[in-house]
């Protein structure tokens, strides 16, 4: 009896915790759940970025057009059992690709309406100096498009968890597809049986 | 000193006893809260009101995932889709992370009571939350959403069949799922769906919604398989519809589903001069009659079928873990006589302080989604442009006569047609409230006479109650909304028999 009333008295006591936060690296690896994280966005916009850097087709555009490729993202759709915002992964794979120096990115579509808007705003208050003319936007020569599919399979407490993320870079002018890139993560999640 | 020892090892247990008996009383509180505002809604309690009260809820931590689903459920019924989609994940977080067993809680529900184990959903809620979650995603436009929510609904149903092949198989989340794919231009995915809805109605020997039957028909005719749309043809008496420029898929939830209660015995050990007390958990008798929707389009009226009876599902939920409970209930009833009967040897006051206290504290869990409609109902209309005529005969509410009811609708106004400007594409809202005030009073005046009749309907005998079903194919209808639909999309549309407004989202 004593030891039940122990027992009991621990139970109500352990709801008295306090909240704890501790500060980690924002390229630390940290699997909580085993859905798609930040270190899955990051990694795999990496590993498909050096990818696609590496190919033929931005030497032979360059060879042919005298200047570095023009890339837009379109959209990556996201077609997994998870509600992923696809907009840090394109993020992701944005910065990579602006940062090495071998590609230019021009604005997508949800953003160059801000940026048109602001131009008609300078047109009518900015200096004749530091206004920027409308018809002078770059056109992109190559769009990247894709999707992030799952494959999902689970017993009672453990799951494999299979993500396929496949991107598309498509010629703007004749749709011609210069690269098609494939990033696979596969994660075994052990959910616990017991619990306090 | 050694009586002064003796006195504290004694009054230890039944100070803990008597502890959790306070604490838990929070947990049976909340349910009996929740209960109440099931109650008030299946009368005339507005949903506005109802949430207000859900929201000033204090919760405990154990009825965290019971009152989010329930809060969620409302506000989307009430058209409040961010807020439901943030209660509906906070449940569906809670419940995935309390699936493993709890050696705190077990211990708890085996010395107390079963309140002291946090609620994780029945496999139903489980599965049902992503339907919800689903309709939530649609109603706010997002097609991608609803998709991830289908998709983690079949990784669920998959895993809760692995044990029983009937458990958590829902026809109206697989129905659903067909209704995203197809939206999503998915047309084997979504003839999959159909199909694994027609087989779990079947396994039920249920009725198959025509709506269903003419997806399997079109469906197998749009992607080739003649041989299979021909038999669906025979087998269901229909044709492949005729070229159409959209389709609205129409929803409709009826009424709310029954509450638990408490079957408590206690009776009197006379060898030990002991009160033995077993309390379990039942639901009363189903007193649900079927209310269907009705949707006038071109002419031509169709008519809402039930594709999921809730109120079956949960009776059948709690009939799947009666074994389980009755046997903690045994062992708890067990445990607490003996700790009375060891007191009662000690000291006769305390252990009758003891005994009592473990009457006290044994009471059902009666937790569970109790704001759910009793009834999923679904159809489909093919209109090109023109004008939906939607009307029900206020859901669960209507039991009276036909005659008395009738009487009254007669008097009331014709309903409000949207104004157009309020139509426009890409309204995904059409919150058709009727708009006079005569009107309301009228429907007020109506649900009043009919929560009468049902009060009356209670004390009559059974046979009343039968007749009562019968009539209910006749009882007149209500028009609730006329939708100027101009648009040439596909549409989802939920009707709740809780509120007047038409719920709708254009893809």
């Amino acid at each position: 009896m004593r030891l039940l009333a122990v027992i009991l008295s621990v139970v109500i006591l352990s709801a008295c915790g306090s909240t704890k936060v501790q500060r980690l690296d924002s390229s630390e690896t940290v699997d909580l759940s085993g859905a798609w994280n930040d270190s899955d966005s990051r990694m795999t916009a990496e590993t498909m970025v050096a990818d696609v850097l590496n190919r033929p087709w931005i030497n032979r555009h360059v060879s042919q057009k005298g200047k570095p490729p023009t890339v837009i993202v379109g959209s990556i759709k996201n077609l997994t059992h998870e509600h992923i915002n696809t907009n840090t992964f394109v993020s992701d794979i944005e910065r990579e690709l602006i940062n090495s120096g071998m590609v230019e990115f021009v604005a997508s579509a949800n953003q160059r309406g801000d940026i048109r808007e602001e131009r008609k705003d300078q047109d009518l208050n900015s200096t004749e100096a530091t206004r920027n003319a409308a018809g002078q936007e770059i056109g992109a020569d190559y769009m990247l498009t894709g999707q992030i599919n799952t494959i999902i399979d689970a017993n009672a407490s453990t799951q494999v968890r299979y993500y396929q993320v496949d991107l598309t870079l498509i010629s703007m002018a004749d749709n011609r597809k210069v690269w098609v890139g494939q990033e696979k993560i596969k994660k075994l999640v052990e959910n616990a049986k017991l619990r306090y | 000193m050694g009586k002064l020892s003796q006195i504290k090892t004694v009054k230890l247990p039944v100070l803990i006893i008597a502890l959790l008996s306070f604490i838990l009383s929070g947990c049976a509180a909340n349910n009996r809260n929740m209960s109440d505002v099931a109650k008030q809604l299946r009368h005339n309690l507005p949903v506005e009101t109802a949430v207000t009260k859900l929201e000033a809820m204090k919760v405990e931590s154990q009825s965290v995932a019971q009152y989010a689903l329930n809060l969620g459920y409302l506000q989307l019924v009430n058209g409040d889709y961010q807020n439901a989609l943030v209660n509906f994940e906070k449940a569906k977080q809670t419940m995935a992370s309390l699936q493993a067993i709890s050696i705190s809680e077990n211990l708890g529900s085996a010395t107390v009571n079963e309140t002291f184990r946090s609620y994780s959903g029945w496999p139903t809620d489980q599965v049902l939350v992503h339907g919800m979650m689903a309709m939530a995603y649609l109603l706010n436009n997002d097609l991608n959403g609803a998709r991830v929510e289908i998709l983690q609904a079949d990784v669920r149903m998959n895993k809760l069949a692995e044990s029983d092949k009937d458990k958590g198989q829902l026809a109206f989340v697989r129905y659903l799922a067909g209704v995203v794919y197809e939206l999503n231009d998915e047309i084997d995915s979504a003839l999959i769906s159909y199909r694994m809805a027609l087989s779990i109605l079947e396994s039920r020997t249920e009725a198959i919604p025509p709506s269903l039957q003419q997806s399997l028909i079109d469906l197998t005719a749009q992607i080739g398989l003649t041989q299979e749309s021909k038999q669906y043809q025979k087998k269901f008496r229909l044709t492949v519809s005729k070229a159409y420029s959209n389709k609205q898929f129409i929803f409709a939830f009826d009424g709310v589903v029954t509450q638990m209660q408490q079957a408590k015995s206690t009776l009197w050990w006379d060898i030990d001069d002991v009160y033995l007390s077993v309390a379990l958990p039942k639901f009363p008798r189903n007193n649900y009659v079927l209310s269907k929707s009705y949707i006038e389009a071109q002419g031509h009226e169709e008519v809402t079928y039930e594709i999921e009876n809730i109120e079956s599902r949960a009776r059948e939920d709690l009939q799947a873990r009666m074994p389980a409970i009755t046997a903690m209930a045994l062992a708890r009833a067990a445990t607490k006589y003996q700790t009375v009967k060891e007191l009662n040897k000690k000291d006769n006051v305390l252990g009758a302080f003891a005994n009592v206290l473990t009457i006290v504290s044994e009471v059902a869990d009666l937790r569970h989604w109790g704001l759910l409609p009793s009834s999923i109902q679904v159809a489909t209309t093919y209109a090109t442009t023109g004008t939906l005529k939607l009307s029900n005969s206020y859901g669960q509410q209507t039991l009276g006569t036909p005659d008395n009811v009738s009487d009254k609708h007669e008097k009331a106004p014709a309903v409000a047609a949207i104004p157009a400007s309020s139509q426009s594409e890409g309204d995904d809202i059409a919150s058709v409230q009727q708009d006079s005030e005569q009107n309301s009073n009228e429907q007020l005046i109506s649900r009043k006479l009919n929560t009468k009749s049902k009060a009356a309907r209670k004390r009559a005998p059974s046979e009343a109650v039968l007749k009562e079903r019968q009539s209910a194919e006749k009882t007149p209808k209500q028009d609730i909304a006329y939708l100027n639909y101009t648009s040439n999309k596909n549409a989802v549309i939920l009707l709740s028999s809780l509120t007047n407004k038409v719920h709708i989202a254009n893809f």
